[in-house]
């Protein structure tokens, strides 16, 4: 079947009302997480994972993109009428979408946002489209080796490329394989440091864990200092954007999507770093870098374009390759486990409905939220209006709630909540969470891999070096993981020399 | 900051050498290939050398503590207090059930966090985990701890 009659197959089971009910509740949804600040993608979609366990597996799926993708939108909502990102990916943002909102232009801001990211959130998915089937039989040779170089591969870039110490991030990889070990070890069956408790022997499920680390964590943090968000004024008049706008904005809608898919597609960038680059390389080029940062439409059109098109690259990355290269696609995967099916280049060919259903599911959400968005800011601002001490118990009930109907089980919640305080210090010292959850998501399958390698080479470890796919991607893990402290090394001899000349 | 980073650092670094020493309790069951004590060896000893790594690069950094790290007293106060309504609410979930303990529970934090009059307390604190309780329990059939002594 072409890839044309596959979609249409797709839109076929996308256009169920089922499915259509979940991408416009997901995109709302999303949109409003979005905009919460501290609330990521990653909490929000870890809180409606046990909520989806009512649903089949499309539906969840179609659900949990429609808040990925919702949240990228959302987040543009604060920081272009607050100046407080609600995502990560959305820090850019705030630069020069700010400072139009104080110049009277808060209106084209935000229609500037919402196009890139319609625009780029359409071809990310038409990418997906072109890319995912050829990509998905290419990766049908991986054998163990492969898998665990691209797991591999994974960490290191999430540790690497993320923000913050490198060391720290690479110790929460380490502990997050710490909690995966805990439980009944995947090959032989032995019971690993459970202290004689049964309650352990299933291991520690990684939506307590992430939903703890990413949502409880944040709410602890917010608490420190209940910050009242008072919106700036915008219109819907104004998000009618003139031809000279279109003009302005269309270089910086290509290029930051073209760079935000191809950085998002690799394991461990994600959003976050793609609307950086796509921001920096934007000013970079720009004949008037020196208005950048005081209301400058290429400044929002490019991260913005930047981020909804990373979204499509990690999604590509999470199907074809069965490695999710974010906290947000690490919780999909492990929903997708969990309801019976496993990413991968396999997926497209045993269950194509699944696959592009979803794409086709893609193509909708983010007409939906293009619709949504634009008349319907200023519902979203009348609910972020809401007092911090009203979201906190609509936080943790919708956390619990989520927790508990996973096993029915305490022991889960009692794990939500050591992981929300632990969340807490990570976050205070500065040690990244979403590797950790990540490193739990994958630690069985790694594992796996891992000792099936050594078993196939008879312990010896050069089969990872000595196979061209996993040796390249071996190399790529290895530079990603000694390239900060290559530079760190470079920047402190650079300091010390100018040190001493001064 | 230094300080609690420095004693993380250690914690870590300890922590690092018990799991080291949990895995040789291990029993090794595989014919060919690594056995179950294989990954918590190697995350001992990667935890180890990390941990190490991470105490002399801080001991080496800036002793400044960034601004806003220790927060006020207000800010001191109003996360001890949902670390601990957090506590109970998990203790005593299963006991007194979802629907009444959520009602306490959310009146305890709406109450320690904002200012609001008496009866919008309440009205807030019945409202919110009622509509919840209709759409997880009542439609989309999500069961939830109905609890020993209410029963609810």
């Amino acid at each position: 079947m072409d890839n044309f009659s596959n979609l249409m197959m797709g839109f076929s089971v996308a256009l169920t009302w089922q499915n259509l009910a979940a991408a416009f509740l997901g995109a709302f949804i999303g949109t409003i997480v979005g905009a919460m600040p501290g609330i990521g993608a990653s909490a929000g979609i870890a809180m409606l994972v046990p909520v989806s366990f009512n649903y089949d597996a499309t539906t969840s799926l179609i659900l949990m993109c429609a808040v990925y993708y919702g949240c990228m939108y959302g987040g543009t909502i604060t920081s272009v009428l607050v100046n407080l990102p609600g995502e990560s990916a959305s820090v850019m943002t705030c630069i020069d979408g700010y400072a139009m909102a104080k110049k009277g232009q808060a209106g084209k801001a935000l229609a500037v946002a919402q196009i890139g990211s319609f625009i780029w959130g359409t071809l990310g998915v038409l990418a997906i489209m072109l890319i995912g089937p050829p990509l998905a039989e290419f990766a049908l040779s991986f054998g163990p080796p492969e898998y665990f170089a691209l797991m591999f591969l994974g960490l290191t870039c999430l540790s690497a490329m993320g923000e913050g110490s490198t060391i720290k991030a690479l110790i929460m990889v380490v502990l997050g394989l710490f909690f995966a070990s805990v439980g009944t070890d995947p090959l032989a069956g032995a019971a690993r440091f459970t202290f004689g408790n049964f309650m352990f022997l299933n291991g520690i499920d990684f939506i307590p864990a992430a939903v703890g680390l990413f949502a409880l964590g944040e709410l602890l943090i917010e608490a420190e200092t209940v910050i009242a968000m008072s919106f700036g004024k915008y219109s819907l008049r104004e998000m009618i954007l003139s031809k000279q706008d279109w003009k302005d904005s269309f270089g910086a809608w290509t290029r930051g999507g073209m760079l935000g898919f191809l950085v998002g597609a690799l394991p461990g960038a994600g959003a976050t770093i793609s609307s950086f680059i796509a921001y920096f390389v934007e000013k970079k080029i720009s004949k008037h870098p020196e208005t950048f940062g005081t209301g400058e439409i290429q400044g929002v059109a490019a991260p913005e374009a930047a981020n909804n098109a990373a979204t499509a690259g990690a999604i590509l990355h999470l199907l074809v390759l069965g490695i999710p290269g974010s906290g947000a696609t690490a919780v999909m995967l492990g929903a997708l486990m969990i309801h019976g099916l496993r990413p991968g280049p396999l997926l497209f060919t045993q269950n194509p409905e699944f696959v592009w259903g979803l794409i086709a599911s893609m193509y909708i959400g983010n007409i939906v939220l293009l619709i949504l968005n634009m008349p319907l800011v200023p519902v979203f601002v009348a609910i972020l209006r809401l007092p911090y001490s009203v979201l906190v118990p609509i936080i943790v009930t919708v956390s619990m709630i989520g927790v508990y109907s996973v096993n029915n089980s305490m022991f889960d919640v009692g794990a939500m909540f050591v992981f929300g305080v632990l969340g807490y210090f990570f976050k205070k010292f500065d040690f990244p969470v979403a590797p950790m959850v990540l490193a739990l998501v994958l630690g069985e399958m790694l594992e796996r891999s891992l000792r099936q390698s050594l078993a196939m080479s008879h312990n010896d470890p050069s089969i990872f070096f000595t196979r061209p796919i996993a040796a390249l991607l071996m190399a790529v893990a290895l530079v990603s993981l000694l390239m900060p402290i290559v530079q760190s090394g470079m920047k402190r001899r650079k300091n010390e020399g100018e040190a001493a000349v001064a | 900051m230094k300080k609690g980073e420095l004693a993380i650092a250690a914690f870590l670094f300890l922590m690092g050498w018990w799991i080291l020493w949990q895995a040789t309790m291990l029993p090794h069951l595989s014919l060919s290939g690594p056995g179950p004590e294989f990954l918590p060896n190697l995350v001992g000893i990667l935890l180890v050398l990390l941990s190490a790594m991470m105490f002399v690069n801080t001991w080496r950094g800036s002793a400044v503590t960034p601004e806003g790290f220790i927060p006020d007293r207000a800010g001191i106060i109003r996360v001890s207090t949902m670390v601990v309504g957090l506590f109970f609410y998990v203790v005593l979930l299963e006991t007194v059930g979802y629907l009444v303990l959520t009602i306490i529970y959310t009146f305890y934090t709406v109450t320690a966090m904002s200012k609001f009059r008496w009866y919008t307390r309440l009205a807030l604190s019945v409202v919110i985990p009622l509509i919840f309780y209709q759409g997880f329990v009542g439609f989309l059939e999500v069961p939830l701890p109905r609890g020993t002594i209410f029963g609810a």
